[in-house]
């Protein structure tokens, strides 16, 4: 048997298949049987023609003669469906009557009696019966043989009487195989479809509840596996988040020297390289949170998260108190264009996602430049947009600006090139679509994130 | 001005404290909660600044404590946890702001800045920001010293602002705060006073900032920049 295949299918041929042959093989006695009661029944009426004949042999001079008026020769010839042969032979084995030769009985007769026998008259099958009657010179056989139409007529109709009834079982037994083990296996296709319907972030153990006795040790198998994927990510995740926090403390406080140091320092010397050392402290900085958050929006990760009903709008106004000011610095004019627009989603991911962007186009817009937020619902998605009129992104670095530590070449300022390879991730899981535009005013960049807009918030 | 900082990493607290002293806040450092409460137990604070992940006692359980006492003033907390579940329970627990690591030195002082003011608001009733001097009890405005004409309107969106100076405040935010005075408040009725105190804050270094479809900033007058 080979491993694969439907477990349906071959159930199925494993009873249907020997459940045909059962049937067939009772048919070899039924056609035994039906031959033989056939045989009983037309056997009587071969043997009365016989006996008759025998009475018409007569001696006659010298002669035997047999004297058949010619209407019971012309019965005798004529039946509707089989056809009639009859022979009388002499003792010295001359044919004293008859239209045919047929062949004498196996092993003889005995005198005074008769037999029935079957055989062959001009390549056709007959039943014989055979009868000898005493006259003067010795035995007289009598043959009279019918061609077994009748016979094989009715030993066919009795075959069918039986057998059609046990193959309608037979069909009607398969259906219902076939119905009952789809139902039997049903609680398998209600297992795949559950880890089918999994996302790729769910190890969570697979219920044992509905699942047959007999599948149970798989699935406490799988469960086993997810178990120990889940704790190896997990320890993996915790690890990667744990250096990211723990550098955290240390890298305040070497941001708050650097500062006051910045603040005390007199010479131009010192200060320029004191602004180098707040530009790398900066950026650790910035790479150790962006590490964490790729660490959280990895799709593996098992960190506890938890998908909410959440306002575009609302992630937007956080962000407002971080980055309002940081543009302002530079005279860039941060505005917000704000809908409300419902999403599933992990707010602290979301928040993520939008800093990375509002990031990306304050460090790459000139001063007195424009960058506008905006949260809209367009043909039935969720938008989260954010515009700026910077340099913009050449066609051709599109889809590689996604890529991790990838920056454009040329590209000046701070950045690890991670912030738009995390807004894919992160976008990623949330089943949201990142696009690169070009604004309508031809100059900058449109990033849009695409969610599926959630119409009745809980 | 008093300010406790409670913080067990020896170089953050020692940049702290500097930056707090350097700005004029008497600073008292403890590392741990267990001090932590023992001090504010006996002197009173204007401000605490809290870092959540502290050895020993746990910082919410600190918080919590902290907040027991009436004498106390607000809590800021720093913290090295993002989690949006951890800012809401410091909130919660009665901490006035929160403060992630690893976080720039202006944003941290504009946030001591504001917190201290508040308190300050509570109990001075005279508030000086740059050329504009703020009487609270009275309603009244100064320039150097010279009053100027505001409706009481005018005065509320004045005040509410310039005590969260270098905060961007919301429209809704506004609305939410000033109409219990006004019922009739609007968006519009709102840009009206912000463009009217514009007109009469000119001689002083006072800068309203619009935050373009969201709503206003007041520059903190007491950043310094670097």
């Amino acid at each position: 048997m080979r491993a694969h295949g439907s477990l349906k299918r071959l159930l199925s041929i494993w009873l249907v298949a020997p459940l045909l042959a059962l049937i067939l093989l009772t048919a070899i006695p039924s056609y035994m049987l039906a031959v033989k009661a056939t045989n009983d029944a037309y056997d009587d009426e071969l043997l009365d023609p016989a006996i008759a004949i025998a009475r018409f042999v007569r001696v006659d001079e010298d002669r035997l003669e047999v004297d058949l008026p010619p209407v019971a020769l012309d019965a005798l010839r004529f039946d509707t469906v089989n056809r009639i042969f009859f022979r009388v032979t002499g003792p010295d084995g001359g044919v004293i009557a008859g239209n045919a030769v047929i062949p004498p009985p196996v092993g003889g007769i005995d005198m005074a009696s008769h037999k029935l026998y079957s055989s062959r008259v001009n390549n056709q099958r007959v039943r014989v019966a055979a009868v000898t009657v005493p006259r003067r010179y010795g035995p007289v056989l009598v043959q009279v043989a019918e061609t077994t139409d009748k016979r094989d007529r009715l030993v066919r109709e009795i075959l069918v009487g039986a057998l059609v009834p046990a193959l309608t079982v037979l069909i009607a037994a398969a259906g219902l195989f076939w119905f009952g083990i789809g139902r039997v296996l049903a609680p398998l296709g209600q297992l795949r479809a559950e880890i089918a319907r999994r996302s790729p972030a769910d190890l969570a153990p697979v219920s044992e509840a509905a699942v047959p006795a007999e599948v149970k040790p798989l699935v406490t198998a799988l469960n086993l596996l997810l178990h120990r994927l889940n704790a190896a990510l997990g320890t993996q995740q915790r690890f990667i988040a744990n250096a990211a926090h723990q550098l955290r403390t240390p890298l305040a406080g070497l941001k708050t020297h650097v500062h006051l140091a910045l603040r005390e320092s007199q010479s131009g010397e010192t200060r320029a390289l004191l602004d180098m050392i707040a530009g790398e402290t900066d950026r650790a900085s910035h790479l150790a949170n962006q590490l964490l958050t790729l660490a959280r929006a990895e799709p593996s990760s098992s960190l506890p998260t938890a998908r909410r009903p959440l306002n575009l709008r609302e992630v937007a106004n956080r962000a407002v108190q971080e980055w309002v000011p940081q543009a302002l610095q530079r005279n860039i004019d941060l505005g917000f264009e704000l809908e409300d627009t419902w999403v599933l989603a992990e707010p602290l991911l979301l928040r993520e996602l939008l800093a990375n962007l509002l990031d990306n186009a304050i460090s790459y817009t000139a001063a007195d430049g424009r960058v506008t937020v905006r949260t809209r619902i367009e043909t039935g998605a969720a938008l989260l947009e954010v515009e700026d009129d910077g340099p913009g992104i050449p066609e051709s670095e599109r889809e590689r600006v996604f890529e991790r530590f990838y920056r454009i070449p040329g590209t000046l300022g701070p950045g690890c090139g991670l912030g738009l390879a995390i807004v894919r991730e992160i976008a990623d899981r949330h089943g949201a679509e990142v696009h690169l535009l070009a604004p309508d005013s031809g100059r900058g960049t449109l990033v849009r994130v695409t969610f599926e807009h959630l119409t009745s918030p809980a | 001005m008093r300010v406790l900082l409670v913080e067990d990493d020896k170089a953050l607290a020692d940049g702290l404290t500097r930056t707090l002293r350097k700005s004029g806040y008497a600073v008292d450092h403890v590392p741990n909660g267990e001090m932590a409460l023992r001090g504010a137990a006996e002197e009173h604070f204007d401000l605490i600044v809290l870092d959540l992940g502290l050895p020993g006692m746990d910082g919410f359980e600190v918080l919590s404590r902290l907040r027991t006492n009436p004498q106390s003033g607000g809590i800021l907390i720093l913290t090295a946890r993002d989690g949006e579940a951890d800012r809401v329970k410091g909130l919660d627990l009665g901490a006035a702001d929160y403060v992630t690591k690893p976080f720039a030195l202006p944003e941290f002082e504009a946030r001591v800045r504001a917190l201290i003011r508040r308190s300050q608001a509570v109990h001075s009733p005279v508030l000086a920001f740059g050329r504009l001097t703020l009487h609270t009890v009275a309603k009244r405005a100064q320039i150097d010293g010279e009053d100027i004409e505001l409706t009481p309107r005018e005065w509320g969106v004045l005040e509410y602002l310039l005590l969260r100076a270098g905060q961007v405040i919301s429209k809704d935010q506004m609305l939410q705060a000033l109409c219990g005075w006004d019922a009739s408040l609007t968006h519009n009725t709102i840009e009206v006073y912000v463009s009217r105190l514009r007109a009469k804050l000119q001689t002083a270094d006072i800068r309203i900032r619009t935050v373009r479809g969201f709503g206003y900033m007041v520059d903190d007058p007491d950043a310094r920049s670097r």
